[in-house]
């Protein structure tokens, strides 16, 4: 087990509970796709799986330690984090910006191991011909190639169980960036890297993951294979419209389709 | 495309010659405040007078009266001006990093008022007592006043803008503001309540000045400058990944508690020391940073050290000018710095205006 929530409850400052008694575990190898509404708390189960924040009750584990009682640094060497926005130097190089992924390993300055964890990442993520670009000058979609390939370089050489986290990271993405970058996560799970992404698109999470969880109000109403979670049963009661499932002539995985409901009906499922 | 590694050796090349050419105009400075001033020492002789203790005896030596000037007066002076310079600007490089602020200094954080605050209760309430009981525990009591208020002030400064264990640079700066105006409020009780000696000493104080420099003042002081120097420097690393925001560099391994920790109490030191030494100098510690930046780019594992060369050279280019350019009497050095620093402050308006920083 790479990662596991036992029993996890995040309550606010203001007393409002954002994830109540939830637990989950994740293999290595294996992509875990992270699904719900808005406000089910998706990003937040994923910020206290990262570490970003301290769950008020049960405790999160990271190759068997708690989280919260290992070093910064090693906890860097055992989980890389994508984040939804992606932030760096003002005016520096993209290959700087990857190389701060190895931070945790360098100390004092880079080795060969991680000039070529850093090549090997931009080479994965088809950013090395911008490795001279100043990363400020780039597109979106590129930012986030960028970013991913930083978490890349901070899981290099992928030898022992490790995880990476992606808080949806497709938001910014067209649909060619899309399937690249979940193919990439895909590959990298396959690497024997445990995989935890939040994923607004249901046919994505269909699509790439071993496994879904299904969140609404902070809480797990559904997980499994993607065939066993999304039914229109289940995914009718979370999002509160009427959905129609199909599988994709090519490959047979599943596509949901929302069929069109009257404003009324949303607003119901919103009291 | 390159080569990775050919392309990192090349940035650091790049870093490195910035560093040699900051050290040399550093060196120049200090040799220009040597030599010049009220009683102009040819600089043939000031070389010879560092030289000679160590066998190298050449040609020209100082007459009594410039060998005075230079070893009572210029030296400890160039001295306290390196420590001041240099510890401000790289307080103020540490901070904007720690913050990712760029409108961020010990002075508008109210560090510089706060150690002020400290140094002249010192003065006006316990200095003549703990004189009285061993000359150097009157000696210590200033620096440490400073110290200790300074480091209230930051430690403050730092809680109050924190919101939800995120860092709001707005917050910060109101928090600074609130600090500035109750250590001004302070000072300015403290100032009714002194003596006519005391008033002096403390309006010497508020404006700033190099010209109080004496030997054992700067011992302790070099000390705590050094070994602060060193621990900010050593925090490079960490602290360029502060500037990528705290969640992000606490992704990537950064202790981020420990760093921020370390960086507030090591510039309350700094600044502490700077402030009891030499009294209230304004923005060196958000010029001096800028500069290198805008020379150098933003990479606080060069913005540091660089800022720490340039910060003296600054100070001293400064202190030169009080001293030379109503001669015979002597700007404090205060006005001058301050005179720099507006509009230079305005002129960072004005590009922010611009930019997104």
């Amino acid at each position: 087990m790479v990662i596991a929530l036992e029993n996890v409850t995040y309550v606010t400052r203001a007393g409002r509970p954002l994830v109540r008694g939830l637990s989950l575990s994740l293999h290595p190898g294996e992509m875990v796709a992270l699904v719900g509404p808005n406000g089910a708390g998706k990003s937040t189960t994923l910020a206290l799986a990262s570490g970003d924040l301290r769950p008020s009750e049960g405790r999160v584990l990271l190759g068997g330690t708690d989280l919260h009682t290992m070093a910064p640094a090693l906890r860097a060497r055992l989980r890389a984090v994508v984040p939804q926005t992606v932030s760096a130097l003002p005016g520096a190089p993209v290959y700087e910006v990857v190389l701060a992924g190895r931070f945790a390993r360098m100390g004092r300055g880079e080795g060969a191991e991680d000039l070529e964890a850093a090549r090997a990442a931009m080479a994965a993520t088809d950013v090395l011909h911008l490795a001279e670009r100043r990363f400020d000058t780039l597109s979106g979609g590129e930012r986030q190639r960028v970013q991913f390939a930083r978490a890349h370089a901070q899981l290099f050489p992928f030898d022992e169980p490790r995880a990476l986290l992606l808080d949806e990271p497709t938001a910014s993405l067209d649909l060619a960036h899309q399937e690249a970058l979940l193919s990439l996560s895909r590959d990298i799970a396959d690497r024997g890297v445990a995989v935890l992404i939040v994923l607004h698109d249901l046919a994505l999470a269909a699509r790439f993951a071993d496994r879904v969880v299904l969140i609404d109000r902070g809480e797990v109403v559904a997980c499994g294979a993607p065939a066993h979670v999304m039914t229109p049963t289940i995914l009718e009661g979370v999002f509160g419209i009427p959905m129609t499932l199909v599988t994709h002539p090519d490959d047979g995985s599943l596509v949901i389709l929302p069929r069109r409901v009257s404003p009324p009906t949303l607003r119901k499922k919103a009291s | 495309m390159k080569d990775l590694a050919a392309l990192r050796l090349e940035r650091r090349r790049r870093a490195h010659t910035a560093l040699v050419l900051l050290a040399l105009a550093l060196v120049g400075t200090c040799a220009a405040n040597l030599a010049l001033g009220a009683l102009d020492i040819p600089l043939s002789k000031i070389v010879a007078a560092i030289f000679e203790p160590l066998g190298f005896g050449a040609g020209d030596s100082l007459a009594a009266h410039e060998r005075s000037t230079l070893l009572a007066v210029r030296l400890p002076r160039v001295a306290l001006g390196l420590l001041v310079g240099s510890s401000l600007a790289l307080s103020g490089a540490a901070m904007q990093s720690m913050f990712r602020n760029p409108l961020v200094e010990p002075g508008l954080l109210g560090v510089a008022s706060g150690a002020a605050l400290g140094a002249m209760m010192a003065i006006v309430l316990g200095e003549d007592l703990a004189s009285r009981i061993h000359p150097e525990l009157g000696r210590l009591l200033v620096p440490a006043g400073a110290f200790v208020t300074g480091l209230i002030a930051a430690w403050a400064v730092t809680h109050l803008g924190r919101v939800d264990g995120h860092t709001r640079t707005a917050v910060v700066i109101l928090a600074g503001i609130a600090i500035n105006s109750i250590a001004g409020a302070g000072i300015g009780l403290l100032t009714y309540l002194a003596d006519d000696a005391q008033l002096r000493t403390l309006t010497f104080w508020t404006l700033g000045s190099l010209s109080g420099a004496t030997w054992p003042d700067l011992r302790v002081a070099t000390f705590l400058v050094v070994a602060g120097s060193i621990i900010l420097i050593a925090l490079r690393h960490p602290l360029a990944m502060m500037e990528l925001g705290e969640r992000e560099a606490s992704h990537l391994g950064v202790d981020v508690e420990r760093t921020k920790r370390v960086t507030l109490t090591v510039v309350a030191l700094l600044v502490g020391a700077a402030v009891s030494l030499a009294g209230v100098i304004g923005f060196v510690g958000l010029v001096v940073p800028h500069l290198v930046r805008t020379a150098l780019g933003h990479d606080a594992r060069f913005v540091l050290p660089a800022s720490l060369l340039a910060g003296g050279t600054l100070l001293l280019a400064a202190d030169l000018a009080a001293r030379t350019f109503v001669a015979p009497t002597e700007l404090p050095l205060g006005v001058v710095t301050s005179a720099i620093g507006g509009p230079f402050l305005f002129f960072l308006v004005l590009r922010l205006r611009r930019s997104a920083w």
